[in-house]
Formats: structure tokens, sequence, C-alpha cells
């Protein structure tokens, strides 16, 4: 991939490389501004940038990635994905093969989430300007039923789930990244959590608090916003916490707690307790939720904003570190 | 001439006194009534913010011979900073008088210790003749519980927990009788009117009482049971220290691995103890002492595994001297709680907590007020080191000046807290470390608590640099100024406290586990120049990785990995632990330490762990700091020869490079030299790199600080290297070297830059 060749190069990158791939919906290309027909009256909008590094990882690449990272943010906010854009920020350099599956990638998620690709752009900057490519998209969907009512109405004894192991994510990038030989070698779960959300919100008929795709901190950081927003504590239990052989095994080595670790497929959920069993076994019987678990409750708020009950039985709190984690071992 | 020489047999004269300094809970005042009594002088003594006050009148000949023999009449624990006379008017007062002081709102004056139970009260209670005969809680002016009781400063009775026990008919009359050894006592207390005693086995059912209760305490711990005891600071466990099968159920029980556990014995079942250990063992403060382990014969391995010493400890109250003498054999007495959470000392809440633990319980019914761990100590380089500062020792007052008001709150672990309320600087008690959700409830509690003894209200909250110790958000939620300070300097400045050096520039050494450095990377192998406002790094050791992370202090064998990788290359670390560490495991820790993940370092004490990972095979470590430890364990002092620090001075910054250490070691291990052998000579390795760096600032004073400097056999090398050195070396003393002194360091330089501070902006 070049870049600095004039209009023509570029215009000819996007017919042959992008266009291309997107025309299979009523628009026939992406054009620079979408116009859409949006029935009901609510719409929900959100945006994200994606940076990864690898770009292609197990489990997935940074194309769907940015598509079930897009539509997961719709959906766990209750509302239904049904457009997307895309904006591109290529390194000059990048092997043109590498763009062709990256775009493949996202043009079979957006197919398989149900959502149009209705508008992009692609720029080209100089060597070492991007690390390899960078995704924009913005997420459209639409409100049909209720959303969840938000963190703030969490209460005191509320059931915290998970629809999956966690950490998967993360941990599949971090040893791609650093070329670790792992056996097993952690593998992303990046995928859509639309029709997970479709059918928790049913089996809880309108006793979800709060849900959130537990991206960038994992778990924790989902936690310890949601024990701000409530001014509650959540206690873990670590022998409910799923996590994967292949997660555990790289945890070990890399004295990382899943906790911390990014997921792109796998929710966090905040329920009323009386309807955590049937929540849990609807969640069970889908094949992409099949591994949900109960991991702990809400409690009053107490100096840890939230702790885990360790195997070895002691309450240990779960910090939110500001960057890297250090040791605070003396 | 003065006034009282010219009035030599005339009209009465009247005079003051004000006595500065530990002059409070040790009977003092009692002293100072029979003394003016025995003259026949009227007046008063008080005790008040700052110390006691006298008033005395009389014969001017008495009032003098009372002047002259006021020091010599004061209790051996007395310790008196400064004495204030002045001639004063006469009240016409008839007798002498001791008076209760008003409540303090920011005592200037010293919070009295708790003390060991003396000799005589000893005496008493194992005489048949005498009223307190088998009574527990038996104590006088010179002895029992102090700071654990108070409520408010002064001490007095009816601020402490003593206060709902009236004194009996006898106890009454000892507590106005000047000749009495309790008179105005403020523990004073017998079977009849003081607390008692109550066993009670797991599921809360009444064993006994009194007599009753230590009989059943012995029977539970001849069959190898163990028993929790409310102590003076806190509930302890204890259990027979001879049976390997009792020391294995409380090791269990209290999920304790292997962390030594302190016993404690009469001195009679001490074989030739050394005399500075003996002294110790034997001082009021009565804190655990490390001795060479075979003074203490007979005790069950279990009781401090893969190590050379064993604490030790003297009966604390008549209550452990009864089951000492009923036992017959050592006892373990470790802290009751279960490991990571906090000392238990609530009735209710220690029962609920360890009765899992224990199979019987001995309660009391006098209000631990402040809960206090053990103190322990140890002798290094013939100095009394404080490991950690509890009963006894804490509140350690600190030879400070500060105007503010300041709260520093140490760091992560060991953590323990200093403060200056305008009037006095002090280190408060260990309060542990802050891995668990009630050990963080606990110093939010213990914060409180301080605070409100010396009714401190903080101006600045001093806290440590490091962005994820839980006291750094503590800190940030209050509201109140902060003050953050660099944990190696605050480890050196504690170290120039000690020794009153804060207007010096010295060479501190910061040998310790892990600390933030200014850089964002982990410091810990530090030699730092300082003063007590500012610091510059002069030369550190070579950074390596953590593989891992905190993962790698638990697992020692990844450092060995990373240093072995790093200084001979990665095939030679591949054939590392070898049986003991699956060959893929391996390669990856390899990988991880390649690519740099985990954190860069330059701490000593993970280069301890590293080294006592591959001079002795260790793979895991149960707590910090135990690979060091059996590293100077294992180490053989007939040995001779060393390994090579080398010093880079290429940079501004000197770096030791352990590079070539690590390939000797390696080729030692290959020429089968034995274990001691090695580990004399890293010890020897270390303490000459320390020579050879200060031998480069011969103006400056050097500060050994930081918790390496816990290790008696690198210390000890120091010192003798160093005696030929220009400069002095403040070695530790009663702040301790660990993160527990951590406070006191920050308290110092938070004061010092204020005071700079304070002075730049002053006009000229
Ligand atoms: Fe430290
Ligand atoms: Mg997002
Ligand atoms: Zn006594
Ligand atoms: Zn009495």
């Amino acid at each position: 991939l070049a870049h600095g060749e004039g209009a023509r190069l570029t215009r000819r990158l996007i017919d042959d490389e992008i266009r291309s791939r997107f025309r299979s919906g009523p628009l026939d290309a992406l054009p620079d501004a979408a116009h859409v027909d949006v029935t009901g009256n609510r719409i929900a909008v959100t945006t994200d940038s994606f940076v990864v590094s690898p770009l292609f990882f197990p489990g997935g690449d940074i194309g769907s990635l940015a598509v079930h990272g897009t539509v997961n943010d719709l959906a766990v906010s209750g509302a239904t994905p049904r457009w997307i854009t895309l904006s591109l920020i290529l390194e000059e350099g990048l092997p043109l093969p590498a763009l062709g599956r990256v775009l493949d990638s996202f043009a079979a998620a957006a197919c398989e989430c149900a959502v149009e690709v209705i508008a992009g752009d692609t720029k080209v900057v100089p060597r070492g300007a991007a690390d390899g490519m960078f995704l924009n998209t913005t997420g459209i969907g639409t409100i049909t039923g209720s959303p969840p009512a938000g963190p703030q109405t969490i209460e005191s004894g509320d059931v915290l789930l998970v629809s999956g192991p966690i950490g998967r994510h993360g941990m599949a990038v971090l040893c791609a990244r650093e070329e670790l030989a792992l056996e097993p070698a952690p593998r992303s779960d990046s995928a859509p959590l639309t029709g997970v959300v479709e059918t928790l919100l049913r089996a809880a008929d309108g006793n979800v608090r709060a849900i959130r795709d537990a991206t960038r901190g994992g778990v924790s950081a989902v936690l310890h916003e949601w024990a701000d927003a409530c001014e509650l504590s959540f206690r873990l239990q670590e022998s409910r916490l799923p996590v994967s052989a292949d997660v555990r095994g790289a945890s070990e080595l890399l004295g990382i707690d899943p906790l911390y670790v990014a997921c792109e497929g796998t929710l966090v959920a905040a329920v009323a307790p009386g309807v955590a069993d049937q929540v849990i076994e609807s969640l069970c019987s889908r094949p992409d939720s099949s591994g949900a678990a109960v991991i702990g409750s809400a409690t009053d708020r107490t100096i840890c904003p939230v702790t885990i009950r360790r195997t070895l039985g002691r309450e240990q709190p779960v910090d939110e570190p500001t960057g890297a984690m250090l040791p605070r071992i003396c | 001439m003065t006034e009282t020489d010219l009035a030599a047999n005339g009209a009465p004269v009247g005079a003051t006194f004000r006595l500065e300094g530990l002059v409070q809970g040790i009977g003092v005042r009692p002293a100072i009534v029979r003394l003016a009594s025995a003259l026949a002088l009227s007046g008063t003594v008080a005790n008040n913010a700052v110390g006691v006050d006298i008033h005395v009148e009389g014969r001017p000949p008495d009032v003098s011979s009372f002047a002259d023999r006021l020091l010599q009449s004061l209790p051996d624990a007395a310790r008196v900073d400064a004495v204030h006379q002045a001639p004063s008017a006469i009240t016409g007062a008839v007798g002498f008088h001791l008076l209760f002081a008003p409540g303090m709102d920011r005592p200037a004056t010293p919070v009295p210790h708790d003390l060991a139970v003396c000799d005589a009260c000893l005496a008493e209670v194992s005489d048949s003749a005498d009223r307190r005969e088998g009574y527990s809680f038996t104590s006088c002016t010179k002895c029992g519980p102090r700071y654990s009781i108070i409520r408010t400063m002064p001490y007095e009775r009816r601020d402490t927990s003593m206060q709902p026990f009236a004194l009996c008919e006898r106890c009454s009359h000892e507590d106005v009788t000047p000749n009495d050894r309790r008179f105005h006592a403020q523990t004073s207390a017998c079977g009849e009117c003081g607390p008692q005693l109550r066993a009670c086995d797991s599921q809360g059912n009444p064993q006994g009482d009194d007599a009753d209760a230590i009989r059943a305490a012995s029977k539970v711990i001849h069959s190898g049971g163990i028993v929790t005891l409310k102590g003076i600071g806190g509930y302890q466990l204890l259990c027979d220290a001879t049976s390997g099968e009792a020391v294995r159920r409380l090791r269990n029980r209290k999920r304790r691995r292997s962390k030594p556990l302190p016993v404690m014995l009469e001195e009679q079942a001490l074989v030739s103890p050394p005399p500075p250990e003996l002294d110790a063992f034997n001082s009021p403060a009565n804190p655990i002492v490390l001795v060479p382990d075979d003074c203490v014969p007979g005790l069950a391995p279990g009781v401090a595994t893969g190590l050379d010493t064993v604490g030790i400890m003297r009966p604390t109250t008549p209550l452990h001297r009864q089951l000492l003498q009923q036992a017959q054999r050592p006892l373990v007495a470790t802290s009751g709680n279960v490991e990571g959470e906090p000392l238990a000392y609530i009735n209710a809440a220690a029962h609920q907590e360890l009765s899992p633990v224990a199979d019987l319980l001995l309660h009391h019914d006098r209000e631990i007020v402040r809960p206090i761990d053990d103190s322990v100590v140890r002798i290094i380089a013939g100095r009394e080191v404080t490991i950690r500062a509890g009963r006894g020792i804490a509140p350690l007052p600190l030879k400070l000046h500060c105007d503010g008001q300041l709260l520093a709150i140490g760091g992560h672990q060991k953590v323990a807290l200093a403060l200056s309320n305008g009037e006095q600087c002090v280190l408060g008690p260990h309060i542990g470390n802050l891995d668990t959700a009630p050990a963080r409830q606990r110093f939010e509690e213990q914060t409180r608590q301080l605070m409100q003894l010396y009714g401190c209200r903080p101006e600045r909250i001093v806290r440590d640099l490091h962005p994820d110790y839980f006291t750094t958000r503590w800190a940030a939620e209050q509201g109140t100024e902060q003050l953050a300070v660099q944990h190696h300097h605050a480890h050196v400045v504690a170290g120039m406290l000690e020794h009153g050096w804060l207007d010096r520039t010295v060479l501190g050494v910061a040998f310790d586990g892990t600390g933030y450095g200014t850089d964002g990377t982990i410091w810990g192998g530090e030699f730092l120049v300082a003063t007590a406002g500012r610091f510059h790094r002069a030369a550190s050791l070579r950074q390596f990785v953590l593989p891992g992370g905190e993962q790698a202090v638990r697992q020692p064998w990844r450092i060995a990995v990373a240093l072995v990788a790093d200084a001979c290359g990665r095939d030679r670390a591949a054939q590392l632990f070898k049986a003991k560490i699956p060959e893929e495991q391996l390669q990856s820790t390899i990988d991880v330490a390649a690519r740099g993940l985990g954190a860069q370092t330059s701490s000593m004490g993970r280069l301890f762990d590293g080294a006592a990972a591959l001079i002795l095979g260790l793979t895991d470590a149960s707590f910090e700091g135990e690979p060091a430890m059996q590293l100077e364990a294992a180490s053989d002092p007939e040995a001779d020869g060393t390994y090579e620090l080398t010093i880079d001075d290429s940079t501004t910054m000197l770096r030791i490079d352990w590079r070539p250490m690590i390939q000797q070691i390696l080729r030692d291990r290959e020429a089968g030299i034995p274990t001691g052998t090695m580990a004399t000579r890293f010890h020897r390795a270390v303490a000459t790199a320390v020579s050879g760096i200060a031998a480069r600032f011969p103006q400056s004073p050097v500060v050994p600080s930081g918790g390496c400097f816990q290790n008696r056999v690198l210390s000890e090398m120091l010192a003798a290297m160093l005696e030929g050195h220009p400069q002095p070396v403040g070695w530790p003393g009663r702040i301790p070297p660990n993160d527990g002194g951590l406070a006191a360091g920050q308290l110092a330089i938070a004061a010092a830059r204020l005071a700079d501070a304070n002075n730049s902006e002053r006009p000229r």
C-alpha cells in the first residue's frame, strides 16, 4: 500500500478493495453521507475506534472485532443494531492482502449481525503514523422494547452474572502480540451479543438492572463503574467465575487476573435475585452463552467497591489499577 | 544565694516543677506523692499535656531536698527529657494531693506503653498467702496494660476500659496508701473487683471461670489442641510448641503455611541465650525476640521451618505465666487471626472468627480499646532492631519537630501510621498488610482511633508515590491536601530520624522488595544521596524483569530464570529447575521475561529471591521475604570467597551489575560447592558492593534502610567492612527498617519540606 501518489491511486484503492465488498445493501456503495429510514422515534448511536496489534489473532481480526464491538455497544444498551459506518486509517506499506482479509471479515461479520454498512471513509497515512490500520465505526440501532434501567438502579442483593468465560479476548491478543507459544493458545471470544441480550431481557422479564459488554478493563472495570453509579459494593466468588483453560494458563504465566482482561463477546449483567435462575437457564440453552454463570451479588457499600472471595476463603479487594499492574509487595 | 537559702529555717516557701518526657502511666505521680509525704511537704501533682506538674510548699530545707531527690525517686521506666523548676507563691495547702488532669485536646506527652507483668506482681500471683494468688489480671504502677485500654489522654483510670471496675475496699485502701505498690495504680484490680476470666468451647458453652478456665485451657493444650486467649492487645492462639501435630493443626486452621510462629516460654527454658537477646526478652516491652534456634531445644520442627532462628517471648501477663506453668513446655503464641485478616480483639467478633480455629476460647471482660500486635525485635550488629513495632514499643515517640498537623500513612504492606499533632510526633503501631477487605477496614478504624487519641486534625496527608497502594486511594478520598513521598527516600529518612541526622546529607542505602520510583519503574536496590527534604539517585542495581509481576514474588524460580536468561542466555536458563518446573512453563517464562512482561525492577529484595532460588533450588515462596530468610539461614559463617557485583560507572548514575555474579553462582552450582558457601558468597558480594559505593562518598554518613537490612548476615558483614571507612553509619534501631517504618520517614520528609516552604516564603 502506497501513500501520497495522488487521488487516483486512492480512488482505485477504494473502488477495488472497499466498495466492491459492500455492494449488497440498499445503498450501492459507501457514500460520504447515508440516508436511512428510521422506524419508531428513538435510535441509539455509538461510535468506536479499533486499534489492535496484531491485526489478526486467534478467534478474529480487527475487522470482525470492529463490527462486534460496535454491535455489542448497541445491543447491551437495549437497541437493535441496524447500520454501521466504517472509517479506515491505513498505514503506508500495509500489504493489500491483509487489508482485503480485514475487509472481508468486516463484511462477513456485518452480514452475520444483520447490520448494513452505510457510509465510509479512507485515509492513508505515512509509515509510522499508524500501526498497520485503525478502524473507526459508528453504529446506529433502533429501540423497540424497554432497555435496562441502568446501573444506578442496582439494589443490594441483586445478582451478577456473566454470559460466558471471561478475559478471552484480551488474553488472546496479548499472547499473539508477544508471540507466546502457549498450548492451548487463548482464543478471543469476539462475537455479537445481540441474541444473548434478547434472551436475557426476555428471560428476566423486566428485572434486568444493567448490562454491559466487559471490554477494556474487563469485568472489574464494569463493576467499579457500576459500584460508583449505585453506591453499592459487589462481592464475587472465585469458584463461580467461568475461566477457560487457555485463559487460566496464560493468566498464571503472566500474573494477570482474568477479571481485568477484556472480553468482546461476553457480557456482565445485574438482575433481580428472583429471576437469576431462570435467566441462567435460558442463557445456558444458547450455544453462544452456554457458559453463563452467576458470579456474585451486590451488597451494601463497604470500604472496597469490589471484592472476591478466593478459594482459600479470603475476601480480597479487586482493585482498579491505574495503569500497568505494578507489584505492591515490598 | 537563692531566695530559698535566704529564707532557710524561716517562713514556708513554694516551688513548682514541670517534668517532660515519658512520665505518665508508669507510676511517676505516686512516686512524687511518696517523696513529698516523706518530707512532710504540702502541694499537688498532676498530669498535663506535656508531662507532670508539681507544686510543693513547706520548710525551705525540705523543699530543697525534694528538688535534690526528685529525679532519683522516679520509677526506672521514667524518661525525663526536661525539668523546669521555679519558685512559687504559697497557697496554704494542707497535705499532698494527686490531682486528676483535665482531658487534653492535643497531648504533648507520650502515650504510655503496655508493659509486661513485673516480678513483684508475679510473686504475688504464685504466693498462696497473697490475696491475688492466681489472679490473672494482677498489675501495679510498674506493669500492665496502658495504651491498649486508653480511651483518651491523659492516662487516668476513668478514661480507660478499667473504668467499669470499681475498686473493692481493699484495693481502694491500697490506692490511697502512698507506700503501697498500687498507690494510684490506674489498672489496680483483684479477684473481687477486677476483670474476670471465662472459658468457653467453640460452640460457646461455658467451660469454667478463673482457675477452672486455666485448667481447662491446659487440658486442651496437653491434648494437642488449640486455645485462643484474649491477651493485652488482642487475641492470641496458643498450642504446644513441642508437638508437631499441634503445630500442624494450628497452621492448617490459621491457614499459615510456613511463616515462622513465635513461642512463649520462661527464661529457664532457654539454653545459653546471648545476653543482648536476653535483655530484650526480659524488657518490660515484652517483644518477640529472634534468637538462634539452638537456644530453644525441643521445639517441633514446624515452628520455624527452614530457618535458624526462632521468635521467643516471655509471659506477658499472670494469665500467660499460669498457662506456661501448667503446660510445663514452650507454647506457640501467635496473633489471633486467620492469615490475612486483622487481629481479633472484640469478644463477640473474636468468638466468631476464632471458634473454627481454636478448641477453647479464653475471654475476659476488660475491653481492649486499641488493638495492638506483639512487637518483634532482632539483635543486629549489637543493636536491638525493631522488626515490628507493636505492644510495648508503639506508639513510638519521634525526635521530630513539626508545627503543623500531619498524618503519614505508610505504604501497602506492614502499614503503620505516623502523625504530628503540632505538639509531638509519633509512629503508631503496626496495622498490617492491606490486601484484604477486613484489613482495610481495620486500617480506617485505626487511623480514626490514632487521630482521636492525639487530637490530630491533619492539614496534610503524606503518602507513598505508588499509584495503586490502597493508602494512595484512601488519601485521595479524604479531601485533605496530599504530599507524595518516594518510597526509598522515606526509608532513608526514617534511618536519619533514628539517629537525629535530619540536618545532614547522607548516603542512604535503601534495599527492599519493591517501591515505586520517580521514573515509573519498581525500585528496591537504591543508593540515594539524601537530605530530609530531597534526594538524588546516586547508584542502583541493574534492572531485571519480574516475569508475571507479583506472581514472580510468589514463585521466585521465575526471577532466577529471568536473571539467568539475561546473564547467561536463554539456553542456560532453560536448563534450570529440571524436574521441578515443567519444560513448557520454563520456556514460556523465558519468553515472558525476554518480552519484559511484568515489571522492570532494580530491587535488591527480588535479587535475593532469585539468588535463593538458584542457590537453594527454591521454587515457591509462601510469604514475601521467605527466600531471603532461608538464604540467610543457609549461609555458612566459616565459608570464604565472594561473588562479583561490578560497579558500572559509564553513566552518571552508577549501576551495580549482577550478571557476573549470576554466572559465578551457576559455575559454583556445577562445581558442587555447598549451598552454605554459596549463600555466604552472595551475602558477601552484596556487602562488598555497598562498601564499594560508600567508599565513593567518604563525606556522607551511610544510612542502611529497607527490609533487606533485617538480614543479620548481610548487616554484620557490611558493618565489619564499613568499620574502616571514615564516615559514620546509621544502622536501624527503634524505627523498623522495613515498611513498618515508612510513615516515620514520610512524616520527617513532609516536615522538612513544609519548613523549607515556610522559610522561602518569609520576606527578606
Ligand atoms: Fe519498602
Ligand atoms: Mg465500545
Ligand atoms: Zn506489677
Ligand atoms: Zn479489688
